[in-house]
């Protein structure tokens, strides 16, 4: 049997993956580019509420729209100075892949140098810092629940059905799936393509932003935290299929699931294996999808599985 | 009224040139056809009227505006509809999604009154108006393609082999559905079409594009009557 504390934090890492797996996806989307900076802009979010709390008093729940607009913008100018001109010179996925990666290394770069300026300004600790301290507690059904789980789900759902209901009911919504779907014919349509891309640029960098903020009150976080996080948000996102912005969401919550009980599984007798190796088992998954299912779980004929599986 | 005139336009994709000194000249109430062998140039110059290919040199008037440097959204916003050969609709929407993305740039309360209207000139399109575009026949996403530029209202409209991989009885239908564009909407149509004999047959005036060059530009009556040209160039006997 689980610990319902095992699952609680399971949940609230799992909410924060679905959050980034839907960033990098509706990045995909656009350019049919995996954006390997894509985890910095959580440790941009991280940073923001960091300094707001510091400097300013700011509770971090606080900064979460100030983290939205910030990493918001920062994705929007990678795609409008690199991404989008090497696009329209016609550049493949190789160059685009490449170029992502190097503005991985400036961000994190950038990150670096902004905790250390940051660290000498405030004569404190700008790495390895968390939030755990500060978060609220919630008693709930005889439990003591951190709000970091609360408010985080609240979020991931907010996030859905405003997004179900954006793509599905809103003129925009439409047109940006159509965009995604066909960005000529929408074109010849009279739709504005670069404006779509860049409101989806800039909503993936805003997720991420918002993820960052409730990363520190469940794990200690740095400049690096980003990359870290990000072979996990790339698994999310394959295993929901990579093209489908529901698929991330269901990737995310089963990455994360699947990261946080296979540990606590795994960190038991007779396997007693360490903790320090918990990242394995999103590599072992991101190898096992890619195998398996290339495609994602939404690509899959589950009546298929089924029948299979009766046999 | 001349609707679209084309001047010496060379045209291609990245660096290649595929099209070289193409001219044309569209009006109202008339359909011209571009004909020619595979390879010709045919779609490109479509795209290339449309804002989806590199233009080298020419000019593209519509209205008497040039648009060769207008972004393609914007040229579909000047009244000009463009239905390429595959991919013309979007196939994980519904039909009445496509159809509100082809009114995106209509007032939202003139887009109803639009959408009877094209619905009564396409009625096949009433009785699918709710499914997904996968889920219809090859006819039937033509005709939504076509309801999808009847509810602009354009003044021209260019087609890219709209017959292509159709029954003769559904191509037929779609023919039918081109030549009321004309004489019942009014508009201008430039059609790109591999079944020459039967673009010839319904259009004014026509184009032959052959190796990116144009060979013959006139009414198609003549463009039949020259034997050598038909019987080489579009295998019509």
């Amino acid at each position: 049997m689980l610990p319902v504390e095992v699952i609680i934090d399971a949940i609230t890492f799992s909410n924060l993956l679905a959050l980034l797996a839907l960033g990098l996806t509706l990045t995909y989307l656009t350019l049919k580019v995996p954006n390997f900076a894509h985890g910095d802009l959580v440790a941009a979010g991280v940073y923001v509420a960091f300094s707001l709390h510091k400097l300013c008093g700011i509770h971090p729940y606080l900064a979460i729209p100030v983290a939205f607009l910030v990493c918001g913008a920062i994705s929007l100018a990678s795609y409008l100075l690199v991404y989008r001109p090497l696009w329209r010179r016609g550049a493949g996925i190789v160059t685009l892949m490449i170029a992502s990666i190097a503005v991985e290394i400036v961000l994190r770069s950038g990150l670096h140098i902004y905790a250390d300026v940051l660290s000498s300004h405030l004569k404190t600790f700008t790495r390895g810092f968390s939030f755990a301290w500060l978060d609220w507690s919630v008693e709930m059904y005889g439990r003591t629940l951190t709000f970091v789980v609360i408010a985080s789900t609240c979020t991931l759902m907010a996030v859905t059905i405003s997004l179900y209901l954006f793509l599905s009911k809103t003129r925009f919504g439409t047109a940006m799936r159509a965009a995604i779907e066909n960005p000529s014919l929408a074109s010849s349509l009279g739709i504005n393509v670069d404006l779509v891309y860049a409101v989806s640029w800039f909503l993936a960098g805003a997720l991420a932003g918002v993820a960052g903020v409730f990363l520190p009150f469940r794990m200690p976080s740095d400049p690096e935290v980003g990359w870290e996080m990000l072979l996990r948000t790339f698994t999310a996102s394959i295993l929901g299929g990579l093209e489908s912005l529901m698929g991330a969401i269901l990737g995310g919550l089963l990455t994360g699931f699947a990261e946080v009980l296979g540990i606590y599984v795994l960190s038991k007798p007779p396997v007693s294996l360490s903790t320090a190796y918990r990242p394995a088992i999103s590599c072992a998954l991101f190898i096992m999808v890619l195998l398996v299912a290339p495609g994602g779980i939404t690509s899959l004929d589950w009546r298929r599985v089924l029948r299979w599986r009766r046999k | 009224m001349v609707v679209l005139r084309v001047k010496d336009l060379v045209a291609g994709y990245g660096n290649l040139r595929v099209l070289f000194g193409a001219n044309l000249e569209v009006r109202r109430r008339e359909i011209v056809a571009i004909v020619g062998p595979n390879g010709s140039g045919k779609s490109t110059l479509l795209k290339a009227i449309a804002g989806l290919a590199t233009v080298f040199s020419g000019r593209i008037l519509f209205d008497g505006v040039d648009m060769t440097a207008v972004k393609p959204h914007e040229r579909a916003r000047m009244g000009l509809a463009y239905l390429p050969q595959t991919d013309n609709v979007f196939s994980r929407l519904t039909v009445r999604e496509n159809l509100i993305l082809a009114g995106y740039t209509i007032p939202k309360d003139e887009f109803e009154e639009r959408l009877e209207e094209a619905l009564e000139f396409l009625p096949r399109v009433r009785a699918v108006l709710h499914r997904k575009v996968w889920a219809l026949s090859g006819g039937e996403r033509q005709m939504v393609a076509i309801a999808m530029a009847v509810i602009r209202k354009p003044r021209l409209v260019m087609l890219d082999e709209p017959s292509a991989s159709l029954a003769p009885k559904v191509a037929a239908q779609i023919f039918d559905k081109i030549v009321e564009l004309r004489d019942e909407l009014g508009l201008g149509v430039v059609l790109v079409e591999q079944n020459a004999r039967k673009a010839l047959e319904i259009s004014d005036r026509a184009l032959l594009l052959v190796a990116g060059r144009p060979v013959f530009w006139g009414p198609s009556r003549k463009l039949r009557e020259r034997e050598d040209l038909v019987e080489v160039y579009l295998g019509v006997a």
